[in-house]
């Protein structure tokens, strides 16, 4: 998966959230952008890393329910309706997104008042118009808060979010640790045993999908 | 029952991994590993369940 990473934070290395995101994307094949505040975008530059990649992925912290500037000031200087009709057709857009506030501030009737996806509606009605397809976006609230164990998931689904083939399904994700258990060739006899492990509950799980499968046309059939 | 031994067994195993590992990213790999390992068992046993109720067919009853 050919993927880009667009990040646009006013001041990367402050950003522990940011920090620790760039380790997360080294384990990956992801190409990391920073959108540097001091320099001027080259349109020709970023377009071509656009034009290369499968997926593009917009990652900042939300900032008065939005991106920071340096990110619409991209927006505007690289983007055009036909540059994003013609050559973003069929890509990928996803969003990583962290806030300051916790998961519970973001519905109706709450402190925010609206849900982190309705305030990323503007980039979903881009990806709309691009033909491009859409990604669930993943939001990382209040990492500061989070964990060592939350922390340690978060790096596992934030590598799947960059390079893990679409949609994002049980079937999908056990292959994606399968392949990269398989890339972290461990030698040991404990972890060949897991990974053997591993491979039987995914057939399983695979076969029980198919027999679903099998089982609903078959209804389908009779009903119908 | 034989179902959740498994699953158990195996996720004692990821744990001992995980303890064992002296890298952070590898750490991390076993934490993602296990959840993951307990969301296909979760939704095996559901699949399961769901195959039987379909197969079960109340007009041979």
């Amino acid at each position: 998966m050919n993927a880009l990473v667009i990040v646009a934070h006013p001041n990367l290395a402050d950003s522990p959230t940011q920090q620790f995101l760039k380790q997360g994307a080294k384990l990956t094949t992801a190409k990391w952008h920073y959108l540097d505040p001091l320099q001027e975008f080259s349109p020709a530059t970023e377009r071509q890393l656009l034009v290369e990649a499968e997926r593009i992925i917009l990652q900042f912290p939300l900032y008065w329910y939005g991106a920071p500037a340096i990110l619409k000031k991209w927006q505007e200087q690289i983007l055009s309706t036909n540059f994003v009709q013609q050559k973003l057709k069929n890509k990928q857009l996803g969003i990583v997104v962290n806030t300051g506030l916790p998961e519970k501030d973001f519905h109706s009737g709450s402190k925010v008042g609206f849900s982190v996806e309705q305030l990323l509606a503007p980039y979903q009605a881009l990806a709309h118009q691009a033909h491009m397809h859409w990604l669930n976006p993943l939001t990382i609230y209040q990492f500061q808060y989070l964990t060592d164990t939350q922390q340690m998931q978060l790096l596992m689904d934030y590598q799947r979010y960059l390079v893990q083939p679409y949609p994002d399904t049980l079937k999908t994700r056990s292959r994606w640790y399968l392949k990269k258990m398989q890339d972290l060739s461990f030698r040991d006899e404990q972890s060949s045993l897991i990974q053997n492990t591993l491979k039987q509950t995914t057939a399983e799980l695979e076969n029980n999908l198919s027999i679903l499968a099998m089982i609903k046309a078959g209804e389908d059939e009779v009903n119908g | 029952m034989k179902l959740m031994d498994d699953t158990q067994w195996l996720l004692d195993q990821i744990r001992a991994q995980q303890k064992k590992a002296p890298q952070y990213e590898i750490r991390a790999f076993w934490q993602g590993l296990a959840t993951l390992v307990e969301q296909q068992a979760k939704r095996n046993e559901q699949l399961e369940a769901e195959i039987d109720g379909r197969l079960w067919n109340h007009d041979q009853w």
